[in-house]
């Protein structure tokens, strides 16, 4: 299979002055040098291309500038948006145009023409109208009979292009139950500090030592890294800490090549040197902490010996780290949006994380300084007065109720129960993919099973594949907006070209959604503009205005606004131990726990499957279940793989590039072996959001109780080599 | 004044932006086919070298290109003369309306830079000839995020190199590239 000019753009144009290059005389050449070089070669810029600046969304956090160079109506060629506070673009951006260009986009809507559960779904082209008149009466009929809440409205990868909007819509038809992706990245982070009080300072101009726990910005967010390089420069001490030697690692000064899972016990360990010798900041402890005396008790069992046997970290290192961390204030911390809470004592251990980083002062008291709030734009979802009154319907209640607390969307992962249940019946999907739960299968009958389901995206997706109806959706250099925001900067994205056929930006469907289903007064009667301006009205412009000003607009910061000091904790302060979950019947220490299927609780399991089974870390040019169709990120990568230590490799007579299998309890999958020293011995790391090798098929489906996380990062498997044929 | 490349491998991720940008830029299709591991032409490589074993192992990533040598390899065994070294910038290309796509270059070059597409003739990096004629660094740079991709004439890369003791990369064919380790 190939993919040839799918982007035919520019086609190469030797013209009349390009017979040789012997023909242009080197002092030809110098007299004018610009035209010269221009016409000496192929790639000369073509006439008449002109510069329009989008955002990218190519992957879920970057929302870096690209400015994307068009002709005649097409896009060419793209480049970084220097004067962007977010970017550069990665390779990933780079390679935007493959995606916007490819040729298997959905290009209008479509519904199913034969049940579901068939083996092959047969689609039929309708309009727009057809399309939306069918979800809008669908939905509205479960809506009468059964109640609004009965309807999952449901967010995927997209994330803040659309995420609001939908939200603003779930809340508008009655449903409390709106969820996303986020119910397995990120929100359990925040969950986490929360309950703890605060997160940390990050990196600072006066960090002194950062600590990066469980996070490659090199592979998963490259705009992040020359920031950390120029502290490196400016001697910010680097303790990195990683299952991993990640290319981020070569910037540490010490690192921690921790047993995945375990961090909580290094966290532990290091808060016990920390604090036994006397490195911690007293003041924040004895004015802004709360249950310091029992986190102390607590934290002795964790001796770095100790720590040494759970995690594989050297106590010496561990203590060199805990002191070159503490000695050397201010201190910052750098975590992945995800990775130290895909565990199934993930929440604690990242509260583990958040208190060892609060004793060095890491954490600022809220209010005790007048401080700027960060530029921000009107809410469009209202949750705050909309929300409240449709909490009891929540599917997710009784299930996660710490979460509930804190979280403004349902967590999502047991929706397989939820419908099985009839709690859920009919779902609006923009954007999904139900492989991304582990036992996916489990998912994808489940969002079979539902009564009507319809979703938007860009493809016809394995998920799309099993709805009754899917419309087309319009990418970042296809649409209007949404506002983004980086720094102080506020920019209004324009479309760059016009949508591939009748593809529409997600603001634009769902507000004409909004208006078939009888709710066009809530919805700014479609009017997408007008609803920007609503949005941007306390920043004082109106969108029009802001659609002039192609590089965006600086809006300097307000004054500093005096608060009352004090932690949104039931005690006020940062609480090492926290109220809110001894109430909901959990540890109010962050105490460390074995996880269930690891090596250590698992000991029949290990005997069979000895090797640490680590997935979802990122590679450069894949977003997760992303661009695996992208022909310029594929040839970079073209399979999946399991990363190996060669001590591991040679153990089982595999070699580099062969057909490795690997097995859990659940099941297997065949992969290409990388034999590389990314991976420790003991761990492997297998990547995910391959079709043909998903890791989540062989993935035991278990839950942090607390977040409603799944596990991904520390069950147990075996490797070996793939038998060819006999 | 000889142009080249300093890449400092000391902070290269090996995130692969140079090379997507390079394509970008030059428009270079991309190849995906059922045969495991092909690819489309590459003008830029980026490679993680591996070292030593567990604990001390190390890895370095590095971003490489053709190296616009000073005695270009490639140039003296092409039979039709496509390939030249540019004089005031030592910049080497190639006329591929005139290469015969023989893959004499190839088999000289010590880099393996010689790429050949769906026409068969050869190409290569050209230093984007097109944005230097503009006062832009060529994509690769301009894309690198860590900025350990830099471009100049040989002279102002030595001096950049004096701070991060890189070096000229050595070979018969005097390669246009310094490297910091």
């Amino acid at each position: 299979m190939k993919h040839k000019e799918i982007i035919p753009g520019r086609k190469l144009d030797r013209r009349t002055f390009l017979k040789t290059s012997g023909m242009l005389g080197a002092a030809g050449m110098s007299v004018l040098p610009g035209l010269s070089n221009v016409r000496a070669m192929e790639n000369e810029i073509a006439v008449g291309e002109e510069i329009r600046r989008s955002i990218c969304d190519m992957c879920c956090i970057g929302r870096c500038g690209i400015e994307v160079l068009v002709k005649d109506g097409r896009a060419t060629r793209v480049q970084p948006f220097k004067d962007y506070p977010r970017g550069p673009i990665c390779v990933k951006g780079n390679s935007i145009l493959f995606q916007l260009y490819h040729p298997d986009r959905l290009k209008h809507p479509m519904k199913r023409t034969n049940p579901k559960g068939s083996v092959r779904a047969a689609w039929q082209r309708i309009s727009w109208d057809e399309a939306l008149d069918t979800i809008a009466e669908k939905l509205d009929g479960i809506r009468r009979k059964y109640g609004p809440e009965k309807v999952l409205f449901y967010a995927g990868d997209p994330k803040d292009a659309v995420r609001p909007n939908l939200q603003r819509m779930a809340l508008k038809f009655g449903s409390p139950n709106y969820g996303t992706e986020s119910s397995v990245c990120h929100r359990a982070t925040v969950l986490a500090t929360s309950l703890n009080g605060s997160g940390s300072a990050g990196l600072t101009p006066d960090t002194k030592a950062v600590i990066i726990w469980a996070h490659n910005p090199a592979w998963a967010m490259p705009c992040e890294m020359e920031e950390l390089i120029r502290a490196k420069e400016r001697g910010v001490k680097i303790i990195d800490v990683d299952p991993r030697q990640a290319p981020t690692t070569k910037l540490a000064d010490i690192h921690l090549q921790l047993r995945p899972g375990s961090d909580g016990a290094l966290a532990l360990g290091m808060s016990r040197v920390i604090i036994n010798e006397g490195l911690y900041d007293e003041d924040f402890i004895i004015n802004w902490s709360h249950g310091f005396e029992e986190f102390r008790d607590y934290v002795q069992q964790f001796t770095p010996e100790k720590v040494e046997n759970i995690t594989g970290v050297a106590a010496d290192k561990l203590v060199a780290a805990a002191r070159m961390y503490a000695g050397n204030k201010p201190t910052g911390w750098i975590t992945s949006a995800a990775s130290t809470v895909h565990h199934w004592n993930g929440c604690q251990n990242h509260r583990a994380i958040s208190a060892m980083t609060a004793l060095t002062g890491a954490v600022s008291v809220p209010g005790i300084e007048p401080s700027v709030p960060p530029l921000t734009f009107r809410d469009i979802t209202e949750w705050q007065t909309l929300l409240p009154p449709l909490r009891d319907k929540r599917a997710d209640l009784k299930d996660f109720p710490v979460w509930e607390q804190f979280v403004q969307e349902i967590q999502i992962n047991r929706l397989p129960e939820y419908v099985a249940e009839d709690i859920l019946r009919a779902g609006l999907f923009v954007g999904c993919n139900y492989r991304m739960w582990p036992q996916d299968h489990l998912y994808s009958k489940a969002i079979s099973d539902m009564e009507f389901t319809a979703g938007a995206d860009f493809w016809l997706t394995p998920t799309m594949e099993l709805m009754d109806i899917v419309l087309p959706a319009a990418t970042s250099l296809e649409r209007l907006g949404p506002i983004a925001i980086a720094g102080r900067t506020v920019f209004l994205p324009q479309p760059v070209v016009s949508p591939i056929g009748e593809a529409r930006g997600d603001m634009e469907w769902m507000w004409d959604l909004a208006k078939h289903m009888g709710m066009g007064a809530d919805f700014w009667n479609g009017d997408v503009r007008a609803t920007l301006d609503w949005q941007l009205e306390p920043l004082g412009i109106k969108a029009a205005d802001l659609m002039k000003e192609p590089k965006g607009r600086v809006i300097p910061p307000d004054k500093p606004q005096e608060g009352k000091p004090g932690f949104k904790t039931p005690s006020g302060k940062f609480e090492l131990k926290s109220a809110v979950l001894e109430k909901a019947g959990f540890d109010g220490l962050p105490t460390y726990r074995e996880p269930p299927e690891g090596p250590v609780a698992a000991p029949h399991t290990v005997e069979k499957f000895p090797l640490i089974f680590n997935t979802g870390s990122r590679e450069p040019m894949y977003t997760h279940s992303r661009h695996r169709n992208n022909p310029r990120l594929r040839e970079l990568q073209p399979d999946p793989k399991v990363d190996i230590n060669p001590k591991d490799a040679e153990a089982r007579g595999i070699k580099q590039g062969e057909d490795a299998v690997v097995e859990t309890p659940a099941g297997s999958i065949t992969v290409k072996a990388n034999i590389t020293n990314l991976a420790q011995p003991g761990v492997v790391h297998v990547y995910h959001g391959w079709p043909q090798a998903d890791v989540n098929t062989i993935l035991a489906r278990t839950l942090d109780p607390i977040s409603g996380f799944p596990a991904f990062k520390s069950q147990l498997c075996q490797v070996r080599k793939a038998l060819t044929d006999l | 004044m000889q142009k080249g490349f300093y890449i400092d491998t000391s902070i290269c991720m090996g995130c692969y932006t140079c090379m997507a940008a390079c394509k970008n830029w030059n428009s270079i299709a991309p190849q995906v086919t059922a045969e495991p591991g092909t690819q489309g032409p590459k003008w830029r490589r980026v490679m993680a070298v591996e070292s030593g074993i567990y604990p001390d192992a190390r890895i370095v990533n590095v971003s490489l290109s053709c190296m616009h040598c000073g005695k270009p390899a490639c140039m003296d065994v092409c039979p039709v003369g496509a390939i030249r070294k540019r004089a005031e910038d030592g910049i080497v290309i190639v006329d591929r309306k005139r290469c015969i796509g023989c893959h004499s270059c190839a088999d000289a070059c010590p880099f393996g830079v010689p790429q050949y597409g769906e026409d068969g003739t050869m190409q290569k990096c050209n230093y984007c000839l097109d944005r230097i004629g503009k006062g832009q660094e060529p994509a690769c740079v301009e894309s690198c995020p860590p900025k350990a991709l830099l471009a100049g004439t040989m002279e102002e890369l030595s001096e950049l190199a004096g701070n991060k003791a890189a070096r000229r990369l050595v070979a018969a064919s005097d390669p246009s590239v310094m490297i910091a380790r």
